[in-house]
């Protein structure tokens, strides 16, 4: 395999396909740093061109952009707080307050190179895992990856703050808001207030935006002053990059964590930023996750671009698409003359390998380029609120928009913004409510099938036992944890 | 000054956006083309909706079509698809229905998750493809297959089973009824776990063993179940099957080694099947497989302009390069025109009210399905 | 106000919610309700559980005359109502219209901006607005007339 990866290399390499990958990676960064825009736009955006292309032109476009996403993502998520994309929240966490003491320009310097190094990690576990990936996901079935929602779930425990039973109440709120629309055992709608738009349940883009970007932009204009409270932006690229370094050890473990997660099919990877970033905040030692630690960057953005590598196994070898965005692909795929599936092991293995390498090249190029960006954009974290506020309104109702292109996108970005609002000012944590939302659908389905398939049988499954083992130590581990460090809990979530 | 720190931002944006605009090639605004009926398609602009989100079959199917009808299209009209994704294609579907205006420049592609709605009269449905005048038609087909252990001993002993056959589906409403009535006909005791995510898990269910009896369509099942069952992880029982113009099941032009289940019925039962059950199977296999997709235009469209879409459509299917592009697409299966397509569209989408009964009745006892909850 | 009140007011809030999810699932049928039914159960007990809690620590509060957080309303108020009244503005007279009478009336009232400052802003957002749906192949909201 390695000669047909070397040759696969000199494909990719051709400057006439370079070209393609450059412009993959331009437009993936636009898409990523323009909130409300994700992988799905970018997709749909570039589908129509890629209809007739030589597979590996194609490709290089198409993989180019999806890789530097979660790197150009990050600048809002960062700079405002607002998630560039449903795949860089947690970001935000440490990112923001980074911001707020001046440290933006480390901040990202740090999950620039973190994403380069994840998304790097992740093209390389797309090529290992080639030869075994059969086996292994035909491993999971529904009660397995039941637990596994179950195990993202209880994540939410842990990011739940100071107050365990506002982080309960917070995560069934959403798990009740994932549950809106078509049930999955059973063709039913379900709280649809008798719209149709509500039959299609609600998308997340939409949610992480209202939950998250909405009460910053309030509080910025109430608070008044600019993002960042220090004058002076502090140059600081290098330093982030050398923390990033110093960590790189967090930066491998969030890396596998990213690429496991969108591996395995059905999850989805829509949480992985969050789990790398509570599974850091319980192997970090002295960590004040939560006000600024340059851990808590580093952690999901290395995840979430190695996550990409991951989510193409069953998406390339399957044809199980694991997000909006790899769906897309796979139509991408037909209208290049290719079908998802084993193939893509045997005769289509050049375009196999050529993906990996375009995923290999695109994060490092992207990052490079975002750390160019760095400069004349972190400038507007000094804008005052009022100034940026208006600005950002738009763009987000564009943004919110997007995801169906109906009125409701913008009522439900206004109805649960306001929650969010309140969330925000009370201290509710709002981790919890989005992992919730995330999971619902899939934590109904796979008990649903489980019972169906198994009756109760299934609660024996040695798998299924071990993962639950897993929670209850998660969850004991976290009230010991926090029992030692009381200093995280001052902030109870943000 | 901070007005200039925000501009620069905005003319940062700009600058990328002008890199792009390159390659753009499409109308983006989304407003409609509501000139007055002209009678050629000079220069005009088809909009051409898709109720599925950028991606799906549909959708590839949609913008594999696009450049022929551009080309094949007298006075060579830009086609610009335009998504409208939700309620599994029927909120697209209403809304080419309701808000475009038929003036022969907005055209639709449906599918079977648009047909199967229609026929049950199904409340969500606000749609009568009745008022809609076809244009190009085409069939998609589905094969079931089983676990290897279980085949061996023939289909005899594979119907005398009893709660040992686990099907995995997505729901009963949608191409999976069509399978769940093939095991009615056949009188199979088969237990079907609905809520599966799509196609491609339940084929990895049946990998791992969590079902044992499962069916894919064409392309799927030439990509992916092919190679198991050369690997000996699998075996085709029988396709779906196709229904000719005179409303007959006929063996899938496709694979036509394998048998319908009226062949099977024969077989096993030594006469012919009968009843509500296998009307019904014929009734769906016609509007979910037979015509899996169909691109059409409003009925009160122009006449002149349906006359040049109609033609443009048969000067399509001459064509040689479409002939060998398509064969991905369409799965290797002929298009329907002109008077084939309108025989195809009676035989499929006209159900005696008895079969429709019997349809939703079987929806409701074996799934607690209330067909006018949906 | 109190924060601790309007704690009070929305666990009350979440409390009637929850009950409300919890009634209208029992009108589903059995496989659309068993998850809606559970989560909201759960729901409907751990906000109640939060209301009492909280009906006691006002109640300790209020004997100790601790210093409580009083939180402002007014002013979030106001710019929720400019959000509000903005995508209100936007179903009227669709996105472009919309923007430009939002952006200039906030420009000069909240941040201060001299007019012609407002001005070209505006018009710079316009153009990338209608570059961007072009060059990237968003859509926007239009109004009643599709404008």
């Amino acid at each position: 395999m390695i000669e047909s990866a070397i040759e696969a290399l000199m494909i990719v390499l051709d400057p006439s396909r370079l070209i393609y990958m450059f412009l993959g990676i331009g437009i993936g960064v636009i898409v990523g740093l323009l909130p409300g825009l994700s992988g799905t736009v970018g997709m749909s955006l570039l589908l129509p061109f890629v209809f007739g292309l030589e597979p590996y032109v194609g490709m290089a476009l198409l993989i180019g952009m999806i890789a530097v996403i979660h790197t150009g993502d990050t600048f809002p998520s960062i700079l405002f707080g607002i998630p560039g994309t449903s795949g860089s929240q947690a970001t935000i966490m440490d990112g923001y307050p980074l911001t707020k003491k001046g440290g933006a320009s480390r901040a990202m310097g740090a999950s620039f190179f973190s994403s380069m190094i994840g998304g790097v990690i992740g093209g390389i576990a797309l090529y290992l895992t080639i030869p075994f990936a059969r086996p292994l996901i035909t491993s999971f079935s529904s009660p397995e990856l039941f637990m596994l929602t179950m195990l993202g779930l209880s994540m939410a425990g842990l990011l739940a703050g100071k107050s365990p039973i506002k982080g309960i109440i917070s995560g069934i709120l959403g798990l009740l808001i994932g549950a809106v629309g078509s049930a999955p055992a059973v063709p039913e709608y379900r709280y649809t207030l008798d719209t149709l738009y509500l039959t299609q349940g609600i998308s997340l883009p939409v949610v992480a935006m209202a939950i998250f970007a909405f009460p910053i932009l309030i509080t910025m204009l109430t608070d008044k002053g600019s993002v960042s409270s220090h004058a002076k932006l502090q140059s600081g690229i290098l330093k982030g990059v050398m923390d990033a370094l110093k960590n790189k050890f967090l930066v491998f473990r969030s890396a596998v964590i990213g690429a496991l997660i969108g591996f395995i099919p059905g999850l989805g990877g829509s949480v992985v930023d969050w789990i790398a970033y509570g599974a850091g905040q319980k192997t970090v030692k002295n960590n004040y996750f939560g006000s600024g630690d340059i851990r808590g960057v580093i952690a999901p953005e290395s995840a979430n671009n190695a996550k990409e590598g991951g989510s193409l196994v069953p998406t390339l070898l399957f044809g199980i698409p694991g997000s909006g965005t790899t769906a897309i692909l796979l139509g991408g795929l037909t209208l290049m003359g290719l079908e998802a599936g084993p193939k893509m092991l045997s005769d289509d293995l050049p375009v196999t390998l050529s993906i990996v390498w375009t995923l290999v090249f695109a994060n490092i190029f992207g990052a490079l380029l975002c750390m160019l960006l760095v400069r004349p954009i972190s400038k507007i974290s000094l804008v005052p609120g009022e100034k940026i506020v208006p600005f950002l309104l738009v763009l987000l109702v564009v943004g919110a928009y997007q995801s169906t292109m109906s009125w409701g996108d913008l009522i439900v970005f206004v109805v649960i913004g306001l929650l969010g609002y309140v969330m925000t000012i009370l201290d509710w944590p709002r981790p919890p409510l989005l992992i919730g939302f995330v999971l619902a659908l899939p934590a109904e389905r796979y008990y649903w099938i489980s019972i169906e398939r198994y009756g109760w049988e299934w609660l024996t499954n040695p798998l299924v036992i071990a993962l639950a083992i897993i929670i209850v130590l998660l969850l004991a581990g976290g009230t010991i944890m926090k029992r030692f460090s009381k200093k995280f809990e001052s902030k109870g979530g943000i | 000054m901070n007005l200039l720190k925000i501009n620069l931002f905005y003319i940062l944006l700009l600058l990328m956006s002008a890199m792009l605009i390159g390659c753009n090639t499409m109308e983006a605004t989304g407003t409609e083309n509501d000139k007055n009926a002209s009678t050629s398609y000079d220069g005009e602009t088809i909009s051409f909706v898709v109720p599925f989100q950028a991606g799906g079959g549909t959708d590839v199917f949609a913008r594999f079509m696009t450049p022929y009808f551009a080309k094949h299209i007298e006075g060579e009209p830009r086609v610009q698809v335009e998504n409208i994704p939700g309620g599994a294609s029927i909120t697209g579907t209403n809304e080419y229905a309701n808000s475009r205006s038929p003036n022969g420049f907005n055209i639709l592609t449906s599918s079977a998750s648009s047909h199967v709605p229609f026929i049950l009269e199904q409340s969500s449905v606000d749609y009568d493809l009745d008022d809609f005048t076809p244009l190009i038609g085409a069939p998609s087909g589905g094969i079931v297959y089983t676990k290897p252990e279980l085949a061996k001993d023939g289909m005899e002993n594979l119907l005398s089973l009893e709660n040992e056959l686990y099907y995995a589906g997505i729901s009963p409403t949608g191409l999976d009824l069509v399978t769940l009535l093939s095991f009615e006909v056949l009188e199979m005791d088969v237990k079907a776990v609905l809520g599966y995510e799509g196609r491609g898990p339940s084929r990895v269910a049946f990998e791992q063993g969590e079902s044992n009896i499962d069916y894919q369509t064409t392309s799927a099942y030439k990509s992916n179940v092919e190679n198991l069952v050369e690997e000996g992880n699998a075996v085709p029982l029988y396709s779906l099957g196709q229904v000719d113009q005179d409303g007959n099941l006929i063996r899938d032009p496709q694979f036509p080694e394998l048998p319908t289940i009226e062949e099977i019925y024969i077989d096993i039962y030594g006469t012919e099947p009968s009843g509500e059950a296998w009307e019904a199977y014929k009734q769906t296999v016609a509007a979910s497989y037979s015509l899996n997709k169909v691109i059409w235009v409003h009925k009160n469209a122009p006449n002149h302009s349906k006359k040049i879409l109609q033609q443009g459509m048969e000067n399509l299917i001459e064509d040689t390069s479409f002939e060998e592009e398509s064969q991905d697409i369409l799965e290797g299966y002929d298009a329907f025109v002109g008077e084939e397509l309108n025989n195809q569209i009676e035989q499929s989408f006209s159900i005696s009210p008895d079969t429709k009964k019997w349809i939703i009745e079987y929806l409701q006892l074996h799934y607690d399905i209330d067909i006018n909850k949906l | 106000m109190n924060k601790d009140y309007l704690n009070l007011i929305f666990s009350g809030f979440l409390f009637s919610l929850f009950t409300f999810t919890l009634i209208e699932a029992l009108t589903f049928s059995k496989l659309a309700q068993f998850f809606p039914l559970y989560i909201s159960v759960a729901g409907v007990i751990l906000t109640f559980v939060y209301f009492i809690a909280q009906v006691f620590t006002i109640y300790k509060q209020q004997k100790k005359e601790e210093n409580q957080t009083i939180l402002p309303l007014l002013q979030p108020l106001k710019y929720i109502g400019w959000v509000i009244g903005y995508l209100l503005l936007i179903f009227i007279g669709g996105l472009l219209l919309a923007t430009v009478i939002f952006l200039f009336t906030f420009l000069i009232f909240e941040s201060k901006m001299k007019l012609l400052s407002a001005g070209i802003s505006v018009v710079f957002v316009l153009i990338c607005v209608s570059l961007l749906s072009s060059a990237l192949d968003i859509y926007w909201p239009t109004n009643l007339i599709g404008f």
